[in-house]
């Protein structure tokens, strides 16, 4: 009796949670969909101008600025990310590894505004120094960011790299292979996906980071020509402009949510899709792989 | 050599490996302590005994994967060709290929049987593509395996059955052309037929290579094993010809374990 209560009760709060999830869908959409519709997708998505007060609503130059940071982070975070991994997964002593792998998770824990002000204070006045241009730039921003996605990649990468059987290892240690070379030849290869749902997750980390970008970044709604230029991303014309933004204006920034909420969710899948795929056994062409998916996708 | 009263004293008599006094622990357990054997050339040496004897410690100490082990110590000597393993006399890389391993459970990586195959030849330098398909068919002939699997090299060897992986992985030790072979009990988990090949495989093999093959499986290490050991709680209880050791056992501890008292 109390056990079926109890059970009762877990239940309604883990569907509560969904259920948040699912309203705060529903209210984006509507909220949003009035403006993709009278302003028309095609234009509300690859539209140069973003001029809210006169009813011009194009976020093409915001769709760039988060594609180009997240490219930018993702080229900075990624090698250093994996590199870490490999080295405390497989190579670093367990007692290294005890002190550093919580380390690396409590700077995940870190409020995004540090690393921001971080990025304020230094990275930017040396931007400006060094590099030219007014120093909020795309650079800045994919350099925090790439600092900030570096613990979710690290960390989902170590727990692939120790998830490959340790026989791989030994099997092919006793064949005469080196250290490293198990690691480049078996090791990475069986963990590929493991480390592909990483890479994509870390990509969702940065796409959808505000608060430091917003710092770093420069906001100007501007196609960037230049790794010096400021950017605007997607999160932040939404951060910036929504305290003061009303009826069209409004609507059309819950628009920018839509199509930040359909990318975000598009990454996701593919990241818990690379993870479930059953690992590949040989190596056969990507257009034959393509085309095997499809069929068993048919059947 | 004709009067040979047994079976191991005929087989080639000059030494292969030599164990001195080798005592392995993991941290602080012991699990072989003072350990003497000489292996000899072209011979299959069996080393049986229960759980726990430390039969698995003395094989991967045999070719140092056993100090790759995080806390190991391992004390006392081993040389193979005189050579002394432990202090490094032999390179780790080159030592591997001279003396190839085949584990308890099959471990074929993760791709084509024929990359299986290749992986050890292509580290030890081998490039040409002709001398490797050579190389493939002929360990594979050996290990019992080229007929069951010449038209599908190219699938992965995780699709083989447990024999067959395990003949794999047999064949892939033998790409290497190694002088020794350890295998550890190779056929647990096997259906009698491929324990079969199997061992007829090794049979064949003794005639050039070095083996010490730990089983589990007594009436295996009679069936094959020119000479038998006998492990008991990380110690060498008994060394001698296969015949001597089953029919005429001299320490009563391997009577018990033989007969089935206890193990």
């Amino acid at each position: 009796m109390r056990a079926a209560l109890v059970r009762r009760a877990l239940q309604m709060i883990a569907f509560s949670a969904i259920g948040v999830l699912a309203l705060i869908t529903v209210f984006i959409v509507r909220e949003g969909a009035p403006v993709l519709y009278k302003t028309g997708v095609g234009h509300f998505l690859f539209g140069g101008a973003w001029r809210p007060l006169e009813g011009e609503f194009g976020i093409w130059p915001m769709i760039v600025g988060s594609t180009v940071v997240t490219i930018g982070a993702l080229a900075i975070g990624v090698p250093l990310a994996l590199a870490c991994a490999i080295v405390l997964a497989e190579l670093a002593p367990p007692r290294a590894r005890a002190l550093l792998k919580p380390t690396i998770e409590l700077l995940a824990g870190i409020p995004s505004v540090v690393y921001g002000f971080m990025g304020v204070v230094l990275l930017v006045p040396w931007i400006r120094e060094h590099l030219g241009g007014p120093g909020p730039s795309v650079l800045a921003a994919s350099v925090i960011l790439g600092i900030m996605i570096m613990p979710t990649i690290i960390g989902i990468s170590i727990d692939a790299l120790q998830a490959v059987p340790r026989s791989y290892r030994e099997g092919s240690r006793a064949l005469g292979a080196t250290e490293w070379q198990t690691i480049r030849m078996v090791v990475l290869p069986a963990a590929r996906s493991g480390l592909v749902a990483a890479v994509i997750l870390g990509m969702g980390r940065a796409l959808g980071e505000t608060m430091a970008v917003i710092m770093v970044a420069g906001n100007s709604v501007r196609v960037p020509h230049a790794i010096t230029d400021p950017v605007r991303t997607l999160t932040a014309n939404i951060a910036l402009e929504m305290g003061y933004a009303s009826g069209d204006h409004a609507r059309a920034l819950f628009a920018t949510a839509i199509v930040l909420f359909v990318i975000v969710m598009a990454l996701n899948s593919l990241a818990s899709l690379a993870r479930r795929r059953p690992r590949r056994r040989t190596r056969r062409p990507l257009w034959r792989r393509a085309l095997g998916a499809l069929s068993r996708g048919a059947r | 050599m004709i009067d040979a009263p047994y079976r191991g004293a005929e087989v080639g008599e000059r030494t292969k490996i030599e164990v001195v006094d080798l005592s392995v622990r993991y941290g602080s357990s012991v699990v072989l302590r003072g350990v003497n054997l000489r292996i000899r050339e072209r011979s299959i040496h069996a080393i049986i005994g229960p759980a726990g004897s430390g039969k698995t410690s003395l094989l991967r100490t045999l070719n140092l994967l056993a100090i790759e082990v995080d806390g190991a110590r391992v004390d006392g000597a081993v040389t193979l060709d005189g050579k002394h393993l432990l202090l490094g006399e032999v390179p780790l890389a080159q030592l591997r290929r001279r003396v190839g391993m085949v584990f308890a459970s099959p471990q074929p990586l993760p791709r084509s049987i024929y990359e299986n195959l290749v992986f050890g030849p292509r580290l030890a330098g081998v490039r040409k593509r002709v001398d490797l398909d050579a190389l493939v068919e002929s360990s594979l002939r050996q290990a019992q395996l080229w007929d069951e699997v010449k038209d599908r090299l190219d699938v992965s060897a995780l699709k083989l059955s447990g024999g067959q992986q395990q003949r794999l992985c047999i064949a892939r030790a033998l790409a290497l052309q190694p002088e020794v072979l350890l295998l550890d009990e190779p056929c647990s988990g096997l259906d009698p037929i491929s324990t079969l090949k199997i061992e007829e495989a090794l049979t064949e093999l003794s005639e050039r290579i070095t083996i010490v093959l730990v089983t589990n499986n007594t009436k295996q290490a009679a069936r094959v094993g020119d000479r038998v050991a006998f492990f008991l709680l990380g110690e060498m209880v008994e060394d001698a010809p296969a015949d001597r050791l089953f029919t005429a056992p001299s320490d009563p501890r391997t009577n018990d374990y033989l007969s089935g008292r206890f193990g």
